[in-house]
């Protein structure tokens, strides 16, 4: 009953504030920004390895959010919305990546130092706040190599569903709604995923 | 259940959303087959492993930099549909016609200014005019002008028209002694 009763206080808030935002009300617009900055970052990072992309697409993702608010008609939540413009930016981005990375004129093998250098540094940084401790810093740094190394060489479609859900912890609803996929489907991809992901570690592992 | 329906529900059997009776038999399997059990403990050790990466937080600033792009982007925008909407709003055949309004205005007023016989500095006429400009006789003792100076004034040359009463009014003023 009390959660009911929560669950239906947010909805409303929820309401309110996209009603502001549709009157272009900057104050809801920074309070949107607010909640959702750190989850919509983290999932743009772990889509794309590389911070100041990271940074540069999760500002695009508030903006087309802000943008496009005039079509939102609430049939899912605003973090779902802005979830899924996330996953899409981020798998743009990635593919412009791409395209980008094979038009450089440097060797195979330096690219592949400078992704493995640039790697350790930021997972070491982005654990450092978090594992405090030398023995518990260095498995984080080597476990963030691994496993930013293996995502990498994932298809940008089973990475996003990775990161969202065994990364981002979302829910199969709210999945669902980000990818526009049945359930049976995404469960399937996903396992597809996984089983992808699990070779590439295997692989790194040794 | 063979090795490839097993391998399937892997996952499902992970997060235990299998039915009963498909997680009994998949149970049933993994104690037998040692291949299959070292794949479900692969699949294990990468979701944990998944699971146990540190939350990350947007870089400080991070809400003024997108308010601060946004402001920006909104200002290009708007120059961009004010050109576009004053291009769809004025077609180039209107702008021609008014730009061939304009020519002719512009012909009609010198029509007009001429006609009231405004006042205009007269060009004087082919024949009045010196083909080069006679040196005027040195005074002796004086040395000639030089480059640039203000030739000295001296009468004007005789016009086949008539000035206007402006102008002889102009003339007849004396001119103040230095």
């Amino acid at each position: 009953m009390k959660r009911s009763s929560r669950h239906s206080a947010r909805a409303q808030e929820e309401v309110e504030l996209v009603e502001r935002l549709k009157k272009g009300d900057e104050a809801a617009f920074a309070e949107v920004v607010r909640r959702h900055q750190d989850r919509i970052f983290s999932l743009v990072y772990r889509m794309v390895s590389n911070p100041q992309e990271a940074e540069d697409v999760a500002q695009d993702v508030f903006i087309s959010f802000y943008t496009s608010i005039e079509s939102f008609r609430g049939d899912c939540s605003l973090s779902t919305w802005l979830y899924r413009i996330a996953v899409n930016q981020s798998r743009n981005r990635l593919k412009y990546l791409k395209i980008r990375r094979e038009h450089r004129d440097s060797s195979f093998h330096e690219r592949q130092q400078r992704g493995i250098e640039e790697k350790e540094t930021l997972a070491g940084a982005s654990f450092q706040a978090h594992v405090p401790r030398p023995d518990h810093l260095a498995a984080g740094r080597e476990l963030e190599r691994i496993v930013a190394g293996a995502l990498d060489a994932l298809p940008p479609d089973q990475r996003s569903l990775i990161v969202c859900r065994d990364i981002e912890g979302l829910s199969y609803q709210e999945m669902v709604e980000i990818f526009d996929l049945p359930l049976g489907t995404l469960k399937s991809r996903l396992h597809r995923a996984r089983l992808a992901l699990k070779d590439e570690v295997s692989r790194r592992w040794k | 259940m063979t090795h490839e329906q097993v391998r399937e529900r892997l996952s499902d059997y992970i997060e235990g959303s299998l039915s009963e009776e498909e997680h009994g038999l998949v149970e049933e399997h993994l104690t037998t087959c040692d291949s299959c059990r070292a794949e479900l403990d692969a699949l294990e050790k990468t979701l944990s492993m998944l699971s146990s990466l540190a939350p990350l937080q947007a870089p400080e600033g991070f809400a003024s930099s997108v308010r601060y792009k946004m402001r920006r982007r909104g200002r290009r925008q708007r120059r961009t549909e004010v050109s576009h909407g004053l291009r769809q709003k004025v077609p180039y055949e209107t702008t021609a016609v008014i730009m061939l309004f304009i020519v002719m205005a512009i012909y009609l007023m010198l029509f007009i200014f001429r006609s009231l016989d405004f006042e205009f500095e007269p060009s004087p006429p082919k024949e009045a005019v010196p083909s080069r400009p006679q040196p005027r006789p040195m005074s002796p003792g004086r040395n000639p002008p030089t480059r640039g100076a203000r030739a000295p004034r001296g009468p004007l040359p005789d016009t086949t028209i008539a000035p206007s009463r402006s102008m002889a009014v102009e003339r007849s003023r004396p001119v103040p002694s230095r």
